[in-house]
């Protein structure tokens, strides 16, 4: 027969063991979904890490952290301050406050590149960081603005010739993708850059199946909402200025230099959890931060040039030119505090900083100034 | 009585076991937290070094890499809080740097660079706030712009907590 100090220890240990139980299960679930956080945000860190490191040294870098989770959308957003925002299963993760420009379109397979607006008088770079993709190009008329916005467009994008994942470039013709490789495949940026003004033809609107790393960019005079059938349309450039039309996505996207083209194409059409446009968000990172940049860059350099017209060492002759300069430089100051929508604000911008490039090519002719 | 001693032993032992668990939770909560604090700091030297590479880089301030402008420099020292703004949203607040000329040339000053004594003078301080925290040193040029010449200078880089 069972004793009451048995039935006792039976009871209490039960007892024991269930409270037991409870605070450990806890405190590892606990722990747990802690550490997966923890680990998620940590490679968002290094994954920024990895941006400063290319955007300082140029040097391309091969990142593949992102493979480890399954995220939905991943890229900067012109919050005040800007930062990178990623959606991963049923969590959003911040990164810290982005001071870097960066352009993103992530996978499991990462390639950091740098590239760079040189302005003459100063550069302004930023990264791009991208998995495999392909930017196809429909041009519907066959001119040299159209052409020469091809190459333009090109340019911005990494050379990625001995480095993974690549970035391909095709042109669509209806219902069917043109280039092709000896394997296969479109080409790199290299090749397509070298075919390019061997193969000028106005071509019938895309109408062919492209997957999720297709990107299309069709360029038509008659671009607008609705025109094309996905990706981004870009109207033809007045005085280097022009505008851009991301499908299915309200907006007047204006363009006055690579970057805002490469912004708006490595975004896409696609949309993030909050319903945005991913490159139009992305167009807005890239004018928040860079025309930040470059507000302050002539800012400074106005002064600088100030300055020196009082140096007794200046040669006249030099001290005429940093005139124009300085005047330049104001204007390009209060330009670049303009709203990037507004496209007559940025063709006087983008007529400034061409005076400005030739006033400092005269400068530095004149040996009053060294190449940036 | 044999019982109750049992009972006794019974509890003191289990007692002694949830003791146990409790102490490993605490140690285990120390030590994230130590280790935290050791990742902010490692975080801070990181921060030291990416700004240090980026103000050597950078064309607000340089010529080529490493070798500074000295009117460069001027300027943005001339400009003050308004410069400070604009620079902490291209790199980060609660930082400071200085760059101090080491090689005097016979007559001329290297004390700190105002807007009458410019360019007879070497030393910029730029977003200072005062006491300092965690900083790098490292020896780049200064290009001189009324001499034409390069002098040598220490770049100190810093921030704070």
């Amino acid at each position: 027969m069972i004793t009451i100090y048995r039935l006792f220890q039976i009871i209490m240990s039960i007892v024991l063991s269930v409270f037991v139980l409870y605070l450990l299960i806890g405190y590892a679930g606990d722990y747990a979904g802690v550490g997966r956080s923890g680990a998620r945000q940590k490679t968002i860190n290094v994954f920024l890490q990895d941006v400063d490191n290319v955007y300082l040294s140029g040097n391309p870098v091969n990142f593949t952290g992102f493979s480890r989770d399954d995220y939905t959308s991943c890229h900067p957003r012109p919050t005040k301050p800007p930062k990178l925002w990623c959606f991963m299963e049923d969590r959003g993760y911040e990164s810290k406050q982005l001071l870097v420009p960066v352009f993103t379109r992530l996978g499991n397979d990462v390639l950091i590149t740098r590239s760079s607006l040189d302005l003459g008088w100063t550069r302004l770079d930023y990264v791009e960081a991208l998995t495999g993709m392909t930017v196809v190009f429909n041009p519907t008329e066959n001119d040299d603005d159209t052409w020469n916005l091809i190459k333009d467009i090109a340019a911005g994008f990494p050379d990625t010739s001995g480095h993974y994942p690549k970035t391909f470039f095709d042109f669509c013709d209806g219902s069917s993708l043109l280039i092709e490789d000896a394997a296969g495949a479109p080409y790199e940026r290299r090749e397509f850059l070298g075919i390019i003004d061997t193969n000028r033809d106005a071509l019938s609107v895309c109408a062919a199946p492209l997957s999720h790393n297709h990107v299309l960019v069709t360029l038509s005079p008659s671009c607008s909402q609705g025109f094309a059938n996905s990706g981004i349309c870009v109207s033809p450039p007045a005085n280097g200025v022009g505008h851009a039309y991301i499908t299915g996505c309200p907006g007047n996207y204006v363009y006055k230099d690579p970057a805002d083209l490469a912004a708006l194409i490595i975004g896409g059409d696609g949309r993030d959890v909050f319903g945005d446009c991913v490159g139009g968000e992305t167009w807005e990172f890239k004018n928040q931060l860079m025309l930040g940049s470059l507000g302050t860059a002539a800012g400074f350099m106005e002064r600088r040039c100030g300055i020196l017209k009082q140096l007794s060492e200046t040669r006249d002759e030099c001290r005429a030119r940093y005139q124009d300069f300085e005047s330049s430089m104001a204007a390009i100051g209060d330009l670049a505090g303009s709203d990037p929508y507004d496209i007559s604000a940025m063709t006087s911008l983008r007529a400034e900083l061409d005076n400005a490039r030739a006033v400092w090519d005269s400068l530095v002719n004149m040996g009053c100034e060294s190449r940036v | 009585m044999k019982a109750q001693s049992s009972i006794m032993e019974y509890l003191l032992l289990s007692v002694f076991i949830l003791l146990m668990i409790m102490s490993l939770i605490f140690f285990l909560a120390w030590w994230q937290s130590s280790q935290f604090g050791l990742e902010q700091k490692k975080l801070k030297d990181q921060r030291v070094d990416v700004l240090m590479n980026r103000f050597i880089n950078s064309p607000l301030f340089v010529t080529e890499n490493s070798v500074f402008d000295d009117s460069k420099l001027q300027a943005i020292q001339s400009l003050r809080q308004d410069a400070c703004q604009d620079l902490e949203s291209m790199f980060g607040g609660d930082w400071f740097i200085t760059i101090e000329v080491l090689n005097q040339h016979p007559g001329e000053n290297i004390g700190e660079c105002t807007a009458s004594n410019y360019p007879d003078c070497g030393y910029w301080e730029m977003c200072g706030q005062g006491e300092r925290n965690v900083s790098r040193v490292l020896p780049v040029n200064v290009y001189r712009k009324a001499e034409d010449r390069n002098d040598l200078a220490l770049l100190t880089v810093g921030v704070y907590s």
